[in-house]
């Protein structure tokens, strides 16, 4: 005689099938729930098992389920010994059973019992029946239909949750588990069921999950505690416990995956460190516009004034390259702000590239370079410097990775937003020009990942690199509202994609050509009154002496007060205001609405550290003649003067 | 209650169907005692479950008295309707006793 197993919940059951079969030379266990039963079946091989369908702990459809998928147990016999499955419609499909027996009074279930027993000891064990045994000792009421109804609603909304429900028994052993739960643990349902649920985590894990079991065991009500973020394999969960108190010290475990909405806050949380770095930066690169102005100013007065022969004039020339270098840092940090000068024009990208490349290419012979540029590539339409400052800084970041040789892979390519979802960013609708460029080089780390596009960053020596570079290539992306994304590996390589937003504007005009300025000998200047207002004293000293040289008079205003006054008092003389737009007290943009209101058609040139963007740039929409970056040469002063005076004005 | 016939219809020793009706007389105390305390609770589901068992138990015996004062019971609480079970738990108690005295050996 073979062993039988009885797993029902009822003792009386219990008993009485025991007792039977015990007379009939049967080896007989018994469990009182589906889990106790997983236990026993560990270490015994019962070949005929008796299970009940509603039972506490893991029910008997998912015992049957798991049963099924145990290797050793899954050719078993499995009758289903249950009042619900003779008051279905649906008698439990799903179990997999070879018989079903309703359950009724005891003298009808004994025949039924024997006879399955006989059909076990004779039979394929992988006959299925569909008929019930016993139907007619019992009645099917419209009440227990509405009861599995209600059931089965209940596995339907739970199967459809995107959290993970987890039902874990006194033992601390999981005795349910919906779809969602056996997706976020990686786990089979037959493995995930009657684990341990501490086992579920990494041992470092362990103690904050137990630390908070405990919280919530000890809270008055249970669900005072908050829940925890926890990690559970390559996942980042929220934990949330449940303790049932009226069900045997029961609790229901949530398991949210917050892998997606974490990652999404760590991005948002980066670009507004970036955001407010690049504050700073703005800030700090315009005060330095300020200082740069009054050193190129006066150098530049004191080089006119003396012969090229002169001891110091190589010095002053030496100064002024220094001025360069410095102005160039500076428009990086404006660049990465956002905050740079910007003048918008349609451009041929595959040709930025190919000229950019060419001169890389140049200077870095061992490196073998690809280029790949589609030739139906989208004009686009952005600030000829900064896409150039872009691609030029990709390509020197690609050529430090490869100190040796190396492959540098270019492509461009026209993309939809379609094509670039999917990264953590949503790309806005539309067509995109995307850069892609791949070096075989070092490759990152995922810190250093995180942190390349901060200013000042460097994995470089002291002194070989300002990390401003990809800072820059950031701002830059920002400022022409496109994306960027950064794959790399270390020893695999890095590849950057930037893809920049295709649109255009009527006005624009192709070019990409650069403005000269520095020291050209000045066009004959015209004459007349400036209005100069700054609220830097340098500045101002430094400017008018330069407007002295171009053969200007000048009045000087320290504030926008100052110059309302000055502007009334000599209103027919003055040709020209150059107007500051950051000031303390009056600032620029109201000291040019009050400018208009007593001369609609003053000539004012806009002059800030900061860029066109923003202040300025709404004032040049709201008529004001142009605009002046500080720091600026005496050349280029004349430049934008004349621009703004036409022949005649002076 | 005729042991002896209940022990031969059942295929058991009459011990065997004395200690079965002990398991019944148990269990189904214990789920009065739940009966009671989810009435105090309000608690329809467990008034349910505990008349379930009760119902359940009582029918494998055939006390069909038994069985359906807690078929009613189970009916209304999965209704959402709580009704004091005082009156069919007394009914149920008194029938248990009837057996009880049957079972002592001065039954």
């Amino acid at each position: 005689m073979f062993e039988v197993l009885v797993v029902d919940n009822q003792p009386l059951i219990r008993e009485y099938v025991s007792t039977l079969l015990s007379k009939e030379g049967y080896k007989v266990l018994c469990a009182e729930d589906g889990l106790a039963a997983i236990d026993i079946l560990h270490t015994a091989s019962p070949k005929v098992i008796f299970v009940d369908l509603i039972m506490p702990n893991i029910d008997g459809q998912t015992f049957c389920r798991i049963v099924r998928r145990m290797p050793e147990h899954k050719d078993c016999f499995l009758v289903v010994l249950s009042a619900i499955a003779a008051e279905s419609t649906n008698p439990a499909k799903d179990c997999k059973a070879n018989a079903y027996i309703a359950k009724g009074p005891f003298k009808k279930m004994r025949s039924h019992i024997l006879d399955v027993l006989e059909l076990a000891e004779q039979s394929d064990f992988a006959a299925v029946e569909t008929e019930i045994r016993g139907l007619e000792a019992i009645h099917a009421r419209e009440i227990t239909e509405e009861l599995l109804l209600l059931k089965q609603h209940f596995e339907v909304v739970l199967a459809s949750m995107s959290e993970g429900i987890l039902e874990i028994n006194k033992q601390g052993r999981i005795v349910y588990a919906n779809a969602a739960a056996i997706e976020i643990t990686e786990l089979a349902e037959e493995r995930l069921l009657s684990s341990r649920f501490l086992e579920l985590f990494q041992e470092g894990a362990r103690d904050s999950v137990a630390s908070y079991l405990g919280e919530v065991a000890a809270s008055e009500d249970g669900t005072s505690s908050p829940g925890i973020e926890i990690q559970l394999r390559d996942k980042e969960l929220e934990l949330r416990v449940y303790p049932i108190r009226d069900e045997g010290e029961k609790s229901i475990a949530l398991l949210m995956d917050i892998t997606e909405r974490r990652r999404f806050e760590d991005h948002l949380r980066r670009s507004q460190r970036l955001e407010s770095v690049g504050t700073l930066a703005a800030g700090v690169a315009h005060d330095f516009n300020n200082l740069l102005t009054v050193i190129q100013g006066n150098t530049d007065i004191m080089a006119m004034d003396l012969q090229q022969t002169h001891p110091h004039f190589e010095r002053l020339r030496e100064i002024l390259r220094q001025v360069q270098s410095a102005k160039r840092l500076t428009g990086q940090l404006l660049g990465y702000a956002r905050k740079g000068r910007f003048e918008v024009r349609l451009l041929d990208i595959n040709q930025i590239i190919r000229e950019t490349a060419e001169t890389f290419g140049r200077t870095r012979k061992e490196i073998s370079i690809h280029v790949e540029l589609d030739p139906k590539l989208e004009i686009f339409e952005g600030d000829a410097g900064q896409i150039e400052q872009l691609v030029l800084n990709l390509l020197l970041n690609a050529g430090d990775a490869m100190p040796g040789q190396g492959t540098l892979d270019i492509q461009t390519r026209n993309v939809n937003h379609e094509e670039i979802s999917g990264n953590i960013f949503t790309p806005k609708e539309g067509t995109y020009v995307m850069i892609a460029v791949h070096d075989t080089g070092v490759g990152m780390d995922p810190e250093t990942r995180e942190r390349i596009f901060e200013p000042f960053f460097t994995t470089k020596q002291m002194g070989r690199g300002t990390g401003l570079g990809l800072a820059s290539v950031y701002g830059a992306v920002k400022g022409h509202g496109g994306y960027i994304d950064v794959e790399s590996e270390i020893g695999r390589g890095t590849t950057f994609r930037i893809y920049l937003p295709v649109k255009r504007s009527a006005n624009a005009k192709v070019s990409a050509d650069l403005q000269q300025d520095e020291l050209d000998s000045p066009e004959p200047p015209r004459r007349g009154t400036i209005l100069l207002v700054d609220d830097e004293q340098a500045v101002l000293k430094v400017a008018a002496e330069i407007l002295h040289k171009l053969r200007f008079d000048v009045l000087a205003a320290e504030s926008g007060r100052e110059a309302l006054r000055l502007f009334h008092e000599n209103r027919k003389d003055i040709v020209l205001v150059i107007l500051d737009i950051v000031m303390p007290g009056m600032g620029g943009s109201e000291v040019y609405r009050e400018l208009r209101n007593l001369m609609p058609d003053v000539k004012v040139l806009l002059c800030s550290g900061y860029s066109i963007q923003g202040e300025a740039g709404r004032l040049i929409g709201n008529g004001a003649s142009g605009f002046i970056q500080k720091p600026f040469s005496l050349s280029s002063l004349e430049q934008s003067i004349n621009e703004v005076l036409q022949p005649g004005d002076d | 209650m005729d042991i002896a016939t209940l022990a031969e219809e059942l295929g058991l020793e009459v011990q065997d169907v004395l200690r079965l009706i002990r398991t019944f007389l148990d269990s189904t105390e214990q789920d009065l005692v739940l009966l009671g305390q989810a009435f105090s609770d309000k608690d329809a589901e467990q008034l349910r479950a505990a008349a379930h068992h009760i119902k359940g138990a009582a029918g494998n015996l055939e006390l069909n008295e038994i069985a359906e004062a807690a078929l009613a019971i189970e009916e209304k609480a999965r209704c959402g309707i709580i009704e004091d079970p005082t009156a069919p738990i007394k009914l149920i108690r008194s029938r248990l006793d009837s057996i009880r005295a049957q079972l002592s050996p001065d039954g």
